[in-house]
């Protein structure tokens, strides 16, 4: 058998997929993203939730040593709105849900 | 303005890296026949290939954000697709039944005339690779069926060029041996 020969049987040995492959493969893909999507937004929610409530506590806690300066105030729970931010890395994570979604 | 059609490739992985499932299932089109093939040649067993194969195209589609554009994209899949095989092929204890199961063919009548249709061919063709070795087997369809070179064989399985070398040359003597013995000296009826 010579080396042409060979190649020929070879392209000739390709297995045909059964009709449904593509889509059996997207239906299990897409149950798997939408399974991590739904774990991921439900951090994400937890995650927010608790940062709500540190803003809303610290606010009661500090409020009246900034009445005098109310814009000192909002600077204030902005930047620790972003600083936390920052530290549970949110943004990336939506980021990372957003591009999971179909 | 309208999107500008996908033409590469390279703009399809760019669309999968973005998390474009549309995009990933053109690319699973164009190479699920190749794939399944080098799944099958494993395997030996169609329906068990499949499984194995969806399985490991949903590890590329999450894997492939940390494919970076130095090699080939093909060699980086096969890779994936490979290395789940023989991951499978471990853990399934009963391999040798399925060994014996493969050797029950129905060979080649002699006393048929008729000339071997397409179907028949690929069917006889796909037999006497399943009878051979994994390895051998693989390393045939790589060569000759996907033409990667030795060293994009070595990339895609991790196996030294020496060995790709020698079990090309056993596949090789091994395939025809198997094909002679379902087609007798009807061999020459396929070539």
């Amino acid at each position: 058998m010579r080396e042409q020969d060979f190649k020929k049987l070879m392209k000739e040995s390709s297995v045909e997929t059964s009709e449904d492959f593509t889509d059996q493969l997207m239906g299990k893909l897409e149950a798997i993203n939408t399974e991590r999507e739904a774990k991921f937004s439900g951090q994400l929610s937890l995650q927010l939730g608790f940062l709500a409530a540190l803003v809303v506590v610290l606010s009661f806690c500090f409020a009246v040593y900034f009445l005098e300066v109310k814009p000192l105030f909002i600077l204030a729970m902005g930047g620790l709105m972003i600083a936390l931010n920052r530290m549970l890395h949110l943004k990336q994570q939506y980021e990372k849900l957003k591009s999971m979604s179909i | 303005m309208g999107n500008k059609p996908l033409t590469k490739e390279s703009d399809y992985i760019q669309k999968v890296k973005d998390g474009d499932i549309h995009a990933f299932r053109f690319l699973v089109d164009e190479n699920k026949e190749i794939l399944l093939s080098l799944a099958q040649s494993i395997l030996k067993e169609k329906s068990w290939a499949e499984d194995v194969l969806q399985d490991a195209l949903i590890k590329v589609f999450h894997k492939i954000g940390s494919f970076r554009e130095k090699s080939s994209f093909k060699t980086w899949l096969y890779r994936i697709i490979i290395n789940s095989c023989y991951n499978e092929l471990k853990k399934r204890k009963n391999y040798q039944d399925l060994k014996q199961a493969v050797k029950i063919f129905q060979p080649y009548s002699v006393e048929n005339k008729n000339p071997l249709k397409a179907s028949e061919r690929k069917l006889y063709i796909q037999a006497a690779l399943d009878r051979l070795k994994a390895d051998e087997a693989l390393l045939l369809r790589l060569y000759y069926l996907c033409e990667l070179s030795v060293g994009e064989i070595a990339e895609s399985t991790g196996f030294k060029k020496a060995k790709i070398k020698t079990n090309l040359y056993r596949g090789r003597i091994n395939f025809k041996k198997e094909l002679e013995g379902i087609l007798g000296n009807e061999i020459r009826e396929i070539l």
